[in-house]
């Protein structure tokens, strides 16, 4: 019955309330924003690992993370193949490498990766599908880039201008979505020869073997028998190969630490901007709200209005920030900035402010429960 | 008709209050009783413990000690609950800095009167009772369009809208002009006398005198008449 009250409130102080909601919306679109750049930090740590469909991975002894590269002989691959647990098993090099733009001279660095693609571990590199990366890539010279790194890499590509890769022309042959490292270093991937070619390096050499179990097979038992007959190198399970990169990152450098800091900030101001706007809505109302115990409301009823109206404030404040968020993402995807929103995500970042908003409706209904109607007669 | 069941029944109510001095004791087996169709003002110094009466009949404060009966039930030591169901049934409340609902429109905050006492919102009567305080032009208006007099008349009428058995009000006349408060007395008069209700009205105002059936002074906790 005192909703229609809650309503008329809510729409006569449309003024006061304005403020609230454009608090949620921002604490909302901030949180979100700075926990996009997180995850996208993440996702681009171990991009080129986590883009090969492989059980395990074998590298160097020491390897640190994925971009500290060390190279081992090719024939240990050889003795993987034997095992009759494994499908099949790809050689990968990587290295940093030079590259010069024809077009202006101008010299960068990138990451240079070389896979071996015909009938090795199935590898997704956001690719045009129609694409055959083993006949593309098998043309010396040829190799790709992310689509946002285009302009950056070769600016006249199109108009068959292309790059030096330590003083061997390259071609951009093609495009890659979604595949660019976290640091400024443009990632150039082609197939082994080529690579091996620009890096010159010896043919027996790789960086790394990714491995494709045959179905079924225990891939711990593979692991445990691979590593026995390698001791010059470390066999990972996927799983480790990816954390052994992103605890590198994410721990022990302050990156990831410094990103989750101000994405857990973010939390923080969110947090206290709609507990305290909340709070401070109910807080305004005590003497009237004490009026009205008076004159019958109960303890419920007055709960009602101060949720109805939280609820309201924060349901403005949500569509605002979803709106905003997909202008923020519109604008973000024509940069080099990585963030990864999912729908889950999102709808992650509403719970933890809806939590908020409870908190907030949570102190007001206790002091909404403690408020003694005798207030109305002292106020 | 005082001689009948009384509306209201204090008896030997206490109430005292912890202070850093030691104990206040602002009630002192204090009796009182208000009968149907009566109107008692209550008069008294400053700090006398008028509100603090008011608190306890309006079942807002528990006394001490003592019975505390409002239509016919001990509500002093009864649940939470009960004295809500009975503020809603029985007592209407006019308070001393009216406590509007600033985005609320007069009629609005009068019908409020009826929405808390879980009545249909009759608007006929909500305009009866605008027009018994003279609001009826201004019935549209915001609290803050409003003259503190006019502010009074209507808290005035948000407390008497949904005929209560007893009606509690706190200088409801302090600042109204010598018409209007004339106004508010008749009010209160001939809402009294015609549905037999009551009205405890704690007041220094004379000109609440002649509609007074009683005229009670509060002094050291107790009354006297």
């Amino acid at each position: 019955m005192l909703a229609r009250t809650a309503v008329t409130i809510l729409a006569r102080e449309k003024g006061k309330y304005v403020g609230v909601v454009i608090g949620v919306a921002m604490s909302l679109l901030l949180v979100l924003l700075q926990f996009g750049f997180f995850l996208g930090f993440q996702r681009d740590i171990t991009i080129v690992g986590d883009s090969f469909d492989a059980d395990l991975w074998v590298s160097q002894r020491t390897l640190e993370a994925f971009d500290y590269v060390s190279h081992f002989d090719d024939l240990s691959r050889m003795q993987m193949l034997g095992d009759e647990d494994v499908l099949t098993a790809t050689g990968i090099i990587a290295d940093w490498a030079r590259f010069r733009r024809m077009t202006d001279g101008a010299t960068e660095s990138g990451y240079l990766v070389g896979i071996e693609f015909a009938d090795g571990v199935k590898v997704s590199l956001g690719t045009d599908p129609s694409l055959d990366l083993a006949s593309v890539l098998g043309v010396p010279g040829n190799l790709l880039v992310d689509e946002k790194h285009l302009d950056r890499i070769a600016p006249k590509a199109a108009e068959g201008m292309g790059l030096e890769v330590f003083g061997l022309h390259a071609n951009v042959a093609g495009t890659m979505k979604g595949k660019k490292l976290f640091s400024t270093a443009c990632l150039l991937v082609t197939d082994m020869e080529n690579a091996r070619r620009f890096l010159k390096s010896p043919a027996n050499r790789v960086s790394f073997i990714a491995v494709k179990c045959r179905p079924g097979a225990d891939v711990a038992a593979v692991q445990a028998r691979l590593q026995a007959g390698l001791p010059e190198q470390r066999v990972w399970t996927s799983r480790e190969f990816h954390d052994l990169t992103q605890n590198y990152w994410i721990r022990l450098t302050g990156i990831g630490p410094v990103l989750l800091l101000s994405a857990g900030l973010a939390a923080l101001v969110g947090f206290l901007t709609v507990f305290l706007s909340f709070s401070q809505l109910t807080a305004e109302k005590m003497p009237v709200y004490a009026a009205m115990k008076a004159m019958g409301a109960s303890t419920a009823e007055l709960s009602g209005i101060a949720l109805l109206q939280i609820g309201v404030v924060f349901g403005l404040g949500c569509l605002i920030a979803l709106a905003g968020l997909m202008v923020s993402l519109a604008v973000l995807a024509h940069t080099t900035i990585s963030i990864v929103l999912t729908p889950g995500i999102a709808m992650l970042g509403v719970l933890f402010m809806a939590s908020c908003s409870v908190a907030a409706g949570m102190r007001a209904l206790l002091r909404l429960a403690k408020l003694e109607p005798a207030e109305a007669f002292r106020a | 008709m005082k001689t009948s069941t009384p509306i209201l029944r204090l008896h030997a109510v206490e109430k005292s209050y912890r202070e850093p001095s030691g104990v206040l004791t602002v009630l002192d087996r204090l009796d009182l009783s208000v009968a149907p169709g009566e109107i008692v003002l209550l008069q008294g110094p400053s700090g006398s413990g008028k509100t603090t009466l008011l608190q306890i009949t309006g079942c807002l404060l528990r006394a001490d000690k003592g019975i505390v009966e409002l239509a016919g039930q001990n509500l002093n030591e009864a649940p939470e609950i009960r004295r809500t169901l009975a503020r809603q049934q029985h007592l209407g409340f006019c308070f001393q800095q009216f406590h509007l609902l600033e985005s609320l429109t007069v009629r609005d905050n009068v019908a409020l009167g009826l929405r808390l006492k879980r009545q249909n919102v009759d608007q006929m009567r909500v305009d009866e009772v605008l027009a018994l305080v003279g609001l009826t032009k201004k019935s549209d208006k915001l609290p803050r369009d409003l003259s503190g007099g006019e502010k009074q008349r209507v808290a005035f009428a948000r407390a008497l809208v949904g005929r209560p058995s007893l009606l509690l009000a706190d200088e409801p006349t302090s600042q109204l002009d010598v018409h209007a408060a004339e106004a508010v007395a008749q009010l209160v008069r001939s809402s009294v006398k015609e549905s037999g209700s009551a009205a405890l009205i704690t007041t220094h105002d004379t000109r609440l005198h002649p509609i007074a059936d009683r005229i009670c002074t509060l002094k050291e906790g107790r009354i006297y008449e």
